[in-house]
């Protein structure tokens, strides 16, 4: 019983969940031992106990947070014994991630207490990821910043350190009593399967994983039709329709897109940024005060170059992410038989097949590469003004660039229908983000840092170019595809 | 006339037509060969089990996927490259249409109907007091039945002269339904509109449609007016001792525990039933829509 209690949260996985966790798991492990045989300072069971806990974070979010989806079921199900298994299909796996490595690394002459609490925070935090509602994931980018500022202004114990102990046995109790709740809430929910913002993220896995590649990206997400349901009615999008028609075939083309590439009315658009640009920035607003008192001081451009990183996070975030949404929300269109491709191949008026060609893709990519400029913009001008060096104004760009860069070949590879299949986009956008982090952490350390991690610099040099490299291959390819075709309105296979 | 003969003299002047067509997906052949044609003014109704390949003809013959094999042409026009004045002589409603679903219906229909030169925006207004639609209501939030008639009226709206129709009536009430199929006949009787839909519903068929298509497992079984089926298939049973003279190309075939054959049968170009149904012993009964296609499917 208790080997197959043991063994739940893997077997209760879909396969490409397996894959990734497999992955991930085994390069923590190879980074722990790595720094076992090449560390040479004396701390290096604890440095070994953090490369571990980064992987037990994701291990708790993809592999245990998803036992309240068998406990749901069991409830719903009415299957008896069901929701204590699946609470002991959680927590005994927990124990053993944390106990093995810790007795391992104590016998290694590690800080067992220390390197414990680590583990637990990181396990906890996963499962509370998993756990908490989509909408709150809005903050996981903020999040990396977040923690190092605070950290580093309120001068929080870190592993090793007096009251490092306490801090974390309470952090880890706050997270466990936060997960309870959202278990207990979604194992209470009239409906526990439906989809929305405040539902938690292992709901998205679910959807997720019956695909891979962007089909299964996009499934996570609701499509267009279930948004809109979801919606209340005061958040209704107040499309402005009245230059749409045959003399404006772009701007009509961005109506049948619907989503964020819908041109709104005035009114429409500042409502919706409210909503998405509103709680980021009154909690940055928070997190600024906090930090302006604590420093004794107003807000000023020493506190914003401070905070510098933060907001190149940030930026690259909304860059990240405006390309996500737009990839999927495109690939969910052409991939649907009975929405607006039909109707559009149909439609007359909108011109020629090289005139929907080019007007198609200027309505897909304006939008998207529109906000990315913005975001650009914004950030290279703050880096000007607070002087951040060469290297961390290259970086802003250049991670700006490649999130365009992949907004423009996957949009060509969707429309052009021949979208990366299986592997391909995941590993795409996994690198991308990789190498958006390493480069904002690199260049935005302190310049003779940055010096010496010159061999490290030319290797991520090497690493964009090559990236760069197939997203142009990815473009050209889908490209090839869109000319090809006879229409651009031909649904791409599922 | 021989169906396939007719399909293919047909096809020149025909609002729409396929030859040869061919698709499949992930290795499944999903139409085999399909020919047909439909007649100026003519009601089609495309019948065949769930899965026999309905909605892929129709998009195919629409343009709407590119066939591995095969031609389709809109008036003349290749169904891949329509022009502009053919799209505006056309209307498709898909399957569970979901098109536009952040737009009211009444935002729908404008939207849409600033691209057609013959768009009816009085029948838009009546239309949708008529069925009851909340037309300031998003699309997304409607019931699959009010979505499905919204879309009616989109496609009724330009005026079409050729009206493509994939399973319309399968979220309408009775009521609904009864009222669709009366502004079809009307179209098809007063404005000379072609009709192609397609359904499983044999008595709808029987109401409004003049000619029949079947398609089962990607090929078109039948393909003739709906009032000849009767006149010209049949179901034939042979006794166990007459099996071995039972006709090779029929429709259908089918053993029964005793040895019996149950076939289903066509007049030849004469005009004459195969001669196992003169046999002594042979029995011929008459079919009705519903029970061809039952026999046929099954």
């Amino acid at each position: 019983m208790n080997a197959a209690i043991l063994q739940a949260p893997w077997r209760a996985s879909p396969r490409w969940t397996r894959w990734y966790m497999g992955l991930i798991l085994t390069a923590a492990t190879v980074a722990a031992v790595a720094i076992g045989f090449f560390a040479h300072r004396a701390s290096w069971p604890l440095l070994a106990g953090s490369a571990l806990a980064f992987g037990e974070f994701f291990a708790g979010m993809f592999l245990l947070a998803p036992g309240v989806l068998l406990a749901v079921d069991g409830r719903q199900l009415r299957i008896p014994v069901l929701q204590r298994a699946a609470v002991a299909g959680m927590a005994l796996p927990a124990l053993v991630m944390i106990g093995v490595p810790t007795a391992a690394l104590g016998v290694a002459g590690g800080p067992v207490v220390d390197i414990a609490c680590v583990l637990a925070m990181a396990v906890s935090s996963g499962l509370l990821m998993g756990l908490m509602p989509r909408v709150l994931c809005a903050f996981i980018g903020l999040l990396p910043m977040m923690i190092r500022t605070i950290g580093m202004q309120l001068h929080l114990p870190e592993p090793g350190e007096p009251g490092f102990v306490a801090l974390a046995l309470g952090s880890v109790v706050g997270t466990l009593v936060l997960s309870a709740l959202c278990w207990w809430r979604q194992l209470r929910d009239p409906e526990p399967y439906r989809q929305g913002w405040w539902q938690p993220m292992v709901l998205q896995f679910r959807r997720a994983n019956r695909a891979s590649g962007w089909a299964g990206l996009a499934a996570g997400l609701p499509d267009s039709v279930q948004q809109i349901r979801r919606q209340p009615d005061w958040l209704r999008p107040m499309v402005d329709l009245r230059p749409a028609g045959p003399r404006r075939p772009r701007y009509s083309l961005r109506v049948a897109l619907g989503g964020m590439f819908m041109p709104m009315t005035v009114a429409g658009r500042a409502r919706q940024l409210a909503v998405a640009v509103l709680p980021g920035t009154l909690v940055m607003a928070m997190l600024l005060l906090q930090a302006a008192r604590h420093r004794g001081g107003g807000i000023s451009w020493a506190l914003v170059t401070d905070w510098a990183g933060m907001f190149a996070w940030l930026g690259s975030f909304i860059g990240l992410l405006v390309t996500l949404l737009a990839v999927m929300q495109l690939h969910q269109h052409w991939q649907k038989h009975n929405a607006e491709l039909p109707l559009l191949a149909l439609l007359p008026g909108l011109g020629t097949p090289r005139q929907v060609r080019r007007e198609l893709l200027a309505a897909s990519l304006l939008p998207g590469l529109g906000i990315q400029s913005g975001v650009l913009i914004l950030l290279l001008a703050l880096a000007l003004r607070i002087h951040l060096g060469w290297m961390a104004e290259a970086a802003v760009l250049l991670t700006q660039v490649a999130s365009m860069g992949v907004l423009v070949a996957f949009t060509l590879s969707v429309v052009g229908g021949r979208p990366l299949r299986g592997w391909g986009a995941g590993v795409c956008c996994t690198v991308c983000i990789v190498l958006v982090s390493l480069s904002l952490s690199l260049s935005l350390m302190d310049r003779t840092a940055a010096a010496s991690h010159a061999p490290w610099v030319a290797a991520l040099a090497g690493a964009w170019a090559l990236f760069l490299l197939v997203l142009g291959w990815i473009g050209r390819r889908g490209w090839h595809g869109l000319v090809q075709r006879r229409h651009p309105f031909l649904a791409n296979p599922g | 006339m021989n169906a396939q003969l007719r399909d293919i003299t047909q096809a020149n002047d025909s609002p729409l037509a396929v030859h040869g067509l061919v698709h499949g997906y992930e290795g499944t052949r999903v139409l085999d060969g399909v020919d047909l044609a439909l007649a100026p003014g003519s009601v089609l109704g495309l019948i065949g089990r769930n899965g026999a390949g309905k909605s892929t003809l129709i998009r195919a013959m629409l343009g709407l996927l590119e066939p591995q094999a095969g031609q389709a042409q809109v008036f003349g026009e290749p169904a891949l490259g329509l022009s502009d004045a053919t799209k505006g002589r056309l209307a498709y409603v898909p399957q569970q249409p979901e098109a536009l679903a952040w737009l009211s219906a009444t935002q729908m229909l404008d939207y849409v109907g600033r691209f057609y030169p013959n768009w009816d925006s009085g029948f838009v207004k009546g239309t949708l007091a008529r069925w009851d639609i909340p037309a300031s209501k998003l699309l997304a939030k409607l019931s699959p039945g009010e979505r499905q008639r919204v879309d009616l009226i989109r496609a009724l709206a330009s005026r079409p002269d050729l009206l493509v129709l994939d399973e319309p009536a399968a979220a309408l009430d009775p009521v609904a339904r009864r009222e669709l199929l009366r502004e079809v006949a009307l179209r098809a009787g007063e404005a000379g509109t072609t009709v192609l839909f397609s359904t499983h519903i044999v008595s709808d068929l029987e109401r409004v449609a003049s000619e029949v298509a079947f398609l089962h497992q990607g090929r078109l079984l039948i393909h003739c007016g709906v009032d000849e089926t009767k006149e010209r298939y049949a179901r034939l049973w042979l006794p166990a001792r007459l099996a071995a003279a039972a006709p090779s190309g029929t429709l259908s075939r089918r053993h029964h525990g005793d040895g019996s054959l149950c076939l289903v049968v066509e007049r030849d170009a004469g005009g004459l039933w195969p001669e196992a149904a003169q046999l002594g012993g042979a029995r011929l009964d008459a079919l009705g829509l519903e029970d061809l296609f039952v026999e046929i499917a099954e």
